[in-house]
């Protein structure tokens, strides 16, 4: 039961990410952050139906499969529990934002300029008169738009190579690895600098590079559980009475990498919000007028004497959102490893 | 070992060729054009022409490849900018990496190890809650706001340390108070994940039967955790410190931005705006075929740290 | 585990207070430390393509006549007397004859001719080659005398002279070494000598003791590039550097309230701008370049974005150069006004020039302060229906897609006292600064007789016909400011004041900079 909720799971993952991937280029915030939204939605929707089977099977105490194992351990988990609950709720936020704050996130106010906080402007005002909460949280939108996009994307990409390398084995493996070792050992933040001034900048290029940095990651952990997975019997039978690899491939291999694909995608995204803020610092970042947090904060932190908000603001969101990310991906892979069992 | 070695190092032609093509694909994707940059916005356009043409930047991409490629390896592609060949340059700017770098990594090496090892020992303890969180905290906030930060707290508040540059060899007195606060910050990124691995193997390596067993020997508790344990645990560390030492020379380019340390990342950055095509490809090829050879080293280290493993 | 923190910790504490107070071995030496936003792309005055190479190469190189000290007419320096031809077109210059180059050589009028020609010979692709244009030939009269030869009148001459660019280099040497390597180790007259270069981090120059004018009273000077504005102010807040330049206008005033260091303001010629294509529809229409300036809260923008350091502009020619018509610039600038703003727009869309959502870039420079400006710019114009965003762009990028006319730009532009120098680029048909492809016979007419008029009058009408038909009649540029020139030093730098083109002057007939 659970391996068929995972496989859905799993497939409206990819179809939504793949419905973000064509629309997010376009770089209209409203439809990268509906296309969170309804992904979002539905990965609530799976959770809470997950915990209340989840508290089904507790209550009759039999556990079925690790799937189960694993959400009881994850729910035990606080640390991964509450960085979970900051992320929808973060998320949830970014995507209401402009339900939840009566500023336009562009729009300056030249009579109320670096301004502290006070009940019209939650979070005061910056350096050109713009309210940093209304900033804050379409920055949130934007960093966790790009972010999500660039990883699932890049979890994809991975994703197929490693499938790739590691079904196939042979020559297919030989030349999927060494290109990926190549592509390894290019410095990205350079790469991804060269490729911003070649190109310019704009959202769909940051996603483009940023989802082809950690591939080599991706690849490895996938075409090393499949190169086991193939080995199982049980698909060796699929072969035998011809089942097509493709057919394979989805039912039989996926479901069993789909743990540390997770475990890997969750670290990545902190590590890509990282990495755009720092394109930011260069000047090489979400453009303006777009609201970005890495732009708000390598703009605040010039204004560290005047107004602390405009830089701890968005400073300590990106630290929100990339610890929460981290813990997150923590307590996925703590409660994937069996050996932790105490 | 010697065949594995070889075998490694020939991976590094077609690597040269790959990378190389994309670089150069790059560089001619970029609409700018290096002989506006180099002679500025008073440039006629007759000047400009005459320069595109000292600098073969007019002639088919092919010839301008194969010429870049073949004075690459002859060691006389010259930096526009510089005016120097390109090898040259990246080496003289090696130095302030490698001594930010490599102090960065030994502080790091210094307090993650030690820290990951009591962690995965009094697991759930405070000590672990605590450094683990610190650990996050250092791959959690941007490195320019720490950097800034740590500029005004110590070289504004306190007047201890010089805010920013490079105050020659680290040897020196000046050249050490001018390395203390970079190194900090680049340590604190690398910290994390070295004792993020370096507390999961162990905690992995604490549950093996061999350790109960030692254990059981009635072997002392220290002598269990640092002679059994730590030392089946150095592969993983090694790997992810061999991953860090690779990725040194490129990956500092914030640090040395914002303390305006005249390193081999900035280098590289200064080079792409200022389009000054040959540093660029020189540089990016020289990094790549560092990354390569650290990585190899890091494994033949494999071979000292665990002689089971064999090469083939 | 803690005790080991406890102790490292109190072992950096401890090390980095004993360093601390280890005095400095060379504390005798007068050493001034100067901090710069950007490298020098070149010391040798004949590639120096900008004011950074020119601030450091002032200090090397010696020029014949000097506009140092603000001066708005020429001074001697090298030459110590010159004459000018009724029909202005001879100059004779006398130069000094007590003059030595750093290694030794005496200046003679060889060096002079061959500077000149060096910078005038197309091989060397000089980016100052076009203000020396208008000379047919230079010959020398014995040691002491040069003279040039002009095709036609050309009054910016002496600017073009007195220009760091055309510092005075030593012929012989240069020719032994060539141009490329003297570039990397540059031998000029001036009160320094040039000690070493270490590329992003320092240029190291050395007192020379036999200058002409008076034996600096400097022993050394540093020149540190330090890429970012806040860490500027940290280093001079913390004395890492004795003067700062580029600050940010909030640390500027900071530091001014603070009182702890020196904070002079001067005037400055360096303007910001933003332009229009000239040909490119809708940018085209007159009525849109208007409805763009009705848009735009331009006076309160500039004031909270440059906090200052800036005056508002409405000229291309700053207030205190020739010929002074800032009354009349001020009188066709266009007030903010919502209303007339619509009603232009909308008369665009009606007659189908303008649609509604059109995209467009505004495109600028990585300069923060005009990254602020376009943004104001575009998100005031997206209430309009007009949905424009800003592309900041590096140099090298930005130039060739302004040369392609972009439609929408801001960019800025930094000169010598003359009016030549603001208008003839930017204006005149044929230049390649000319980014809004401005073309009108008239004007390029008026530029052309400006430069071959000898009198000021006469020129100065040329110039307020080309800034009030550019400016005031097609709003071709709605010019935004005129950056004021800060510079903050310790309290131990005495005699410095900085100059409007952002150089550092520490020598000269009337100053001599010293360190206490």
């Amino acid at each position: 039961m659970n391996n068929i909720l995972k496989i859905k799971t799993f497939y409206l993952f990819i179809i939504s990410a793949l419905l973000l991937a064509v629309i997010s280029p376009k770089a209209e915030i409203d439809y990268i952050s509906y296309g969170i939204f309804a992904l979002l939605t539905l990965i609530i929707l799976l959770i809470s139906l997950a915990i209340y089977r989840h508290k089904k099977i507790n209550a009759t105490t039999i556990i079925k499969g690790t799937g189960e194992l694993v959400w009881r351990r994850l729910a035990k988990n606080r640390t991964a529990t509450a960085s979970m609950i900051i992320l929808i709720l973060l998320s949830f936020l970014a995507i209401l934002a402009p339900f939840i704050t009566p500023h336009d996130p562009l729009e300056t106010d030249w009579g109320a300029l670096s301004q502290g906080i006070s009940s019209s402007h939650w979070l005061g005002t910056d350096d050109m008169g713009r309210d940093i909460f209304a900033r804050n949280l379409f920055g949130i939108r934007v960093a966790m738009g790009i972010g999500v996009t660039a990883v699932v994307l890049n979890t994809l990409i991975g994703t197929l190579l490693g499938l790739l390398a590691g079904y196939y084995g042979g020559k297919t493996d030989n030349v999927i690895m060494r290109l990926l070792e190549i592509w390894n050992a290019i410095p990205f933040i350079l790469l991804a600098i060269a490729v911003m001034a070649a190109l310019g900048t704009g959202i769909g290029k940051l996603i483009l590079i940023v989802s082809l940095s950690n591939l080599m990651a991706f690849a490895r952990i996938i075409r090393g559980s499949v190169m086991t997975v193939r080995e199982f019997d049980y698909v060796a039978a699929a072969k035998v009475i011809g089942i097509k690899d493709f057919h394979i491939i989805i039912r039989h291999i996926i479901p069993n990498c789909i743990s540390p694909i997770l475990v890997l995608a969750s670290l990545s995204i902190g590590e890509t919000i990282l990495v755009i803020a720092g394109l930011s610092f260069l000047g090489l970042g979400i453009q303006p007028p777009m609201p970005s947090l890495g732009g708000m904060l390598s703009n605040g932190q010039q204004f560290l004497h005047e107004n602390l908000l405009m830089s701890i603001v968005p400073g300590v969101t990106i630290l929100l959102i990339v610890l929460s990310f981290n813990l997150f991906g923590d307590g996925v892979r703590d409660a994937l490893d069996s050996r932790l069992e105490s | 070992m010697l065949n594995y070695t070889i075998r490694r190092l020939l991976l590094l032609i077609p690597l040269l060729f790959f990378i190389s093509v994309m670089i150069f694909g790059i560089l001619k994707l970029t609409p700018g054009d290096p002989a506006v940059v180099l002679l500025g916005e008073r440039a006629t356009e007759e000047a400009l022409e005459l320069t595109r043409e000292k600098y073969a930047l007019n002639s088919p991409f092919y010839v301008q490849y194969v010429k870049m490629m073949g004075n690459f390896f002859t060691g006389e592609l010259k930096s526009i900018y510089y005016k120097e060949n390109v090898i040259m340059v990246v080496l003289k700017k090696m130095i302030p990496t490698l001594e930010l770098g490599l102090t960065a990594l030994m502080l790091a090496i210094a307090v993650s190890i030690p820290a990951g090892i009591i962690s995965s020992v009094k697991r759930n303890s405070i000590f672990d809650y605590t450094s683990m969180t610190t650990a996050l905290f250092g791959i959690s906030i941007p490195v320019f706001f720490t950097g800034i930060l740590l500029i005004y707290l110590f070289a504004v508040k306190l007047k201890v340390l010089p805010a920013s540059g490079y105050g020659g060899s680290m040897f020196t007195i000046e050249g050490l108070r001018h390395l203390v606060m970079p190194a900090f910050v680049l340590s604190f990124t690398m910290m994390a994940s070295t004792t993020r691995i370096t507390r999961s193997s162990m905690l992995d390596l604490l549950q093996e039967d061999y350790i109960r067993t030692a254990r059981a020997k009635g072997v002392k508790e220290n002598q269990v955790i640092l002679k059994h344990a730590f030392k089946n645990a150095l592969m993983p560390i090694a790997t992810n410190v061999g991953n860090q030492i690779a990725r040194l020379f490129a990956g500092a380019v914030l640090t040395e931005t914002v303390f305006a340390w005249p390193g081999v990342g900035r280098l590289a950055v200064n080079a792409i705006f200022r389009r000054d095509e040959p540093l660029v490809f020189g540089c990016v090829l020289i990094l790549s075929v560092i990354y390569v050879v650290v990585n190899l080293m890091v494994d033949l280290f494999y071979g000292i740290i665990n002689p089971r493993i064999r090469y083939e | 585990m803690k005790n080991v923190f406890i102790v490292a910790g109190l072992a950096i504490f401890l090390s980095m207070g004993i360093i601390h107070h280890i005095p400095c071995a060379e504390a005798k030496e007068k050493v001034l430390r100067i901090g710069m936003a950007k490298e020098p792309a070149k010391l040798n005055p004949v590639f120096i393509p900008g004011i950074y190479g020119e601030a450091v190469a002032g200090n090397i190189f010696d020029t014949l006549v000097s506009y140092k000290e603000n001066a708005s007419m020429p001074t001697p320096l090298l030459a110590s007397k010159w004459e000018i031809s009724e029909d202005g077109k001879e100059y004779t210059f006398h130069l000094r004859e007590d003059v030595k180059f750093h290694n030794n050589e005496k200046l003679t009028a060889k060096d002079v001719k061959f500077t000149l020609e060096a910078i005038m010979d197309t091989a060397n692709a000089s980016p100052s080659k076009e203000f020396f244009e208008p000379v047919e030939r230079i010959e020398t009269d014995g040691d002491f005398i040069i003279k040039l030869h002009l095709k036609n009148p050309y009054a910016p001459l002496m600017l073009a002279l007195g220009s760091h660019t055309a510092g005075i280099m030593p012929a012989d040497h240069v020719k032994q070494v060539g141009m490329d390597a003297f570039d990397s180790h540059p031998v000029g007259t001036g009160p320094f000598i040039f000690v070493e270069w270490l590329p992003d981090e320092r240029i190291v120059l050395k007192k020379n003791p036999g200058y002409f004018l008076a034996e600096p009273a400097i022993d050394k000077v540093i020149f540190r590039p330090i890429p970012k504005p806040e860490v500027m102010a940290a280093e001079i807040e913390s004395g890492g550097i004795d003067i700062a330049q580029n600050l940010l206008p909030q640390d500027i005033s900071r530091l001014e309230k603070e009182g702890n260091l020196n904070v002079m303001t001067i005037a400055g010629l360096g303007n910001s701008y933003l332009g229009f294509s000239y040909k490119k529809a809708p940018f085209s229409d007159p009525r849109f370049r208007k409805a763009v300036y009705h848009a735009v809260p331009f006076d309160a923008a500039i004031k909270g974005i440059w906090k200052g350091v800036g005056e508002r502009s409405y000229s291309w020619i700053p207030d205190g150069v020739f010929p002074f018509d800032t009354e009349y610039m001020k009188s066709r600038a266009l007030p903010h006004d919502k209303e007339k703003a619509e009603e232009y727009f909308n008369e665009l869309k009606k007659e189908g020039i303008l649609q509604d959502g059109f995209e467009f870039s505004i495109y600028t420079s990585q300069n923060p302060h005009r990254v602020k400006i376009a943004t104001v710019v575009a998100t005031e114009l997206r209430k309009y229906g007009l949905k424009a965003k800003v592309e900041s762009l590096e140099w090298g990028t930005l130039f060739p897609i302004l040369k392609n006319d972009s439609g929408c730009y801001i960019m800025g532009w930094g000169s010598v006292p003359d009016p030549d120098r603001w208008t003839y680029k930017i204006f005149h048909s044929g230049s390649t600064m000319n980014f809004s492809k401005y073309e009108l016979p008239e004007i390029d007419e008026a530029l052309d007789l400006g430069r071959s008029l000898v009198s000021s009058k006469q020129r100065g009408e040329q110039y307020i016909k080309v800034m009030r038909k550019a400016l005031g009649e097609d709003y071709i540029h709605i010019p935004l400011v005129f950056k004021s020139v800060t510079v903050v030093t310790g309290k131990n730098i005495e005699g410095f004041t900085p100059s409007p083109q952002d150089y550092f002057h520490l020598v000269t007939e009337k100053r001599n900079v010293t360190v206490n």
